[in-house]
């Protein structure tokens, strides 16, 4: 069979422009999506973009290859090179948007605070309010006299929030904001979804929707969370109740698996360590695992494994191996 | 910390009936010929991890729960699972050579490194991919260059040769069509 019959030519060029957009990094939560969507379609989008994937993959063997290094070298100098006026002008430019930059900040200052993988860090902020960051988590801070402004960039953070009705606290999470008075709740961005689960008090949640307009999607209680994607709230927000112990274990860190799918939970685990484990192959991806863990406790979840499934373990420095045990 | 007591949920398809053994089996057979020079071309390390593969494939497709996309489109389907086990094991051939490449330098060995040991076909495809690459526009070569090897972003090949990101992504994509083209009778 030629192979044109199977892929044609629309299914190979929709691949590289699905691949290509992925490589740059900048895809939205609803373009992850769409290309999930367009790869679940069809057999042949799977294999068009495996393919793309493949290639790209065998280019990097000819990383070292002497003519294509050469001819980088090359590319290198001249990708560094600026001529001198526009080097000049660069100069002036910069100076002025530091000028520029020192004006601004008397009013807008913001504090950036983050976490690398595995930390956490609890910051007091000038208000009395607290926030703990969650691991791999950066938020900005920018207190005006009107308005407690957060940006939640990435990760998870719990806020407690000091009260102040003059001054709202208002936390913003890709293109969605979520307001309280004197609470405690928790908002999490994760992948393109956004989760809120409140704690205490009462939380507003407002968000865009694809056409950029902003509006209420619902107000939370304590014991109330709500989870949608970024950019794309549904119609109708479904408020749901919440298990507040689960929301807020990795304050104690603790991580909490209820029933997860066990490729998840392993995900999950990895968020909180550079020592990350590894399923080897998907005999063991769909089984469900619950239970309490400690995080960075490598052996115990992998001594849970090892009891519940059979699975072998194989620790490396770097990485943990978790085999499906021989029958 | 107490060890966390799971409770265990098996989701783990009970196996293939005879059926569907079957209907995998005779499928299986029909596409191995055509299977194995796919895997022998994308894969370096001969004839023995060409089996592996195969192998493992055949095993992936009588684990499937759902043989619907199987029936729909049974070729796309099974080099489908065969390229993404293509692709893992092309990641830890180069994690062992970055790990080999590593350890040469540690102890200070003074003959250079041996060129990766493959199968014919393998540096076949290697070559080919190459001149593939050499052919592409120059724009378009310095792009995809810069994007794969000096992994550098989109932004900043965008800023460095001032164009828009949106063009970069362009080129990139071109690039990809272009090698999709010139080595179409190896995918």
């Amino acid at each position: 069979m030629k192979r044109a019959e199977v892929i044609d030519e629309s299914i190979r060029a929709a691949a590289a422009d699905w691949f290509a957009r992925q490589r740059s990094g900048a895809m939205s939560a609803r373009e992850c999506e769409a290309l999930e969507h367009w790869l679940q379609e069809d057999a042949r989008h799977q294999l068009a973009f495996a393919q793309c994937r493949q290639l790209w993959l065998m280019t990097d063997m000819l990383a070292d290859d002497p003519e294509l290094s050469g001819e980088l070298e090359a590319l290198r100098k001249q990708a560094r090179r600026t001529p001198r006026w526009r080097a000049l002008v660069q100069i002036a430019a910069v100076f002025l948007v530091a000028v520029a930059a020192m004006l601004v900040q008397r009013h807008f200052s913001v504090d950036y605070y983050q976490t690398g993988i595995g930390g956490q860090q609890l910051v007091h902020l000038d208000d009395g309010s607290t926030l703990m960051l969650n691991t791999g988590s950066r938020v900005g801070v920018r207190y005006t006299g009107a308005q407690r402004s957060i940006y939640l960039e990435r990760g998870e953070a719990f806020f407690m929030v000091a009260k102040n009705p003059q001054r709202p606290f208002v936390v913003h999470a890709a293109g969605s904001e979520v307001r309280a008075l004197g609470t405690a709740f928790n908002v999490a961005l994760r992948s393109g979804d956004i989760r809120v689960a409140v704690t205490q008090g009462l939380v507003e949640v407002n968000a865009e929707d694809t056409a950029g307009k902003r509006r209420s999607l619902a107000k939370l209680h304590p014991g109330q969370g709500l989870r949608y994607v970024a950019g794309d709230p549904p119609a109708e927000a479904e408020v749901s109740a919440v298990n507040l112990e689960k929301v807020t274990a990795w304050q104690a860190s603790k991580i909490y698996f209820d029933n997860e799918r066990l490729e998840n939970a392993i995900a999950e685990y990895n968020r909180y360590t550079t020592r990350k484990m590894v399923l080897v192959g998907d005999t063991l991806a769909g089984e469900r695992i619950s239970g309490v863990f400690n995080i960075g406790d490598a052996d115990a979840l992998a001594f849970a494994l090892e009891e519940s499934f059979g699975a072998r373990i194989d620790k490396g420095d770097r990485r943990i191996l978790i085999l499906p045990g021989r029958d | 910390m107490a060890r966390a007591k799971l409770r265990v949920v098996s989701s783990r398809p009970s196996a293939a009936d005879g059926g569907t053994r079957a209907f995998v089996e005779e499928l299986y057979s029909s596409y191995r010929g055509a299977l194995c020079s796919y895997v022998a071309r994308m894969l370096p390390g001969g004839q023995q991890d060409v089996e592996v593969i195969l192998q493992e494939t055949y095993v992936r497709l009588l684990r499937q729960e759902d043989l619907q996309p199987l029936r729909e489109n049974p070729r796309a389907y099974i080099f489908t699972v065969a390229t993404n086990l293509v692709r893992d094991s092309l990641r830890r051939h180069m994690r062992r050579r970055g790990d080999y490449h590593h350890r040469f330098e540690e102890q200070e060995h003074a003959s250079p490194e041996p060129s990766p040991q493959g199968c014919a076909e393998w540096q076949q495809s290697l070559q080919r991919l190459k001149a593939s690459l050499q052919g592409l526009k120059p724009v378009t070569r310095k792009i995809f260059l810069l994007s794969r090897y000096e992994e550098m972003s989109y932004p900043e090949i965008a800023s460095a040769l001032s164009i828009s990101t949106r063009s970069v992504e362009r080129h990139m994509s071109s690039a990809l069509k272009h090698l999709q083209r010139e080595l179409d009778d190896i995918l």
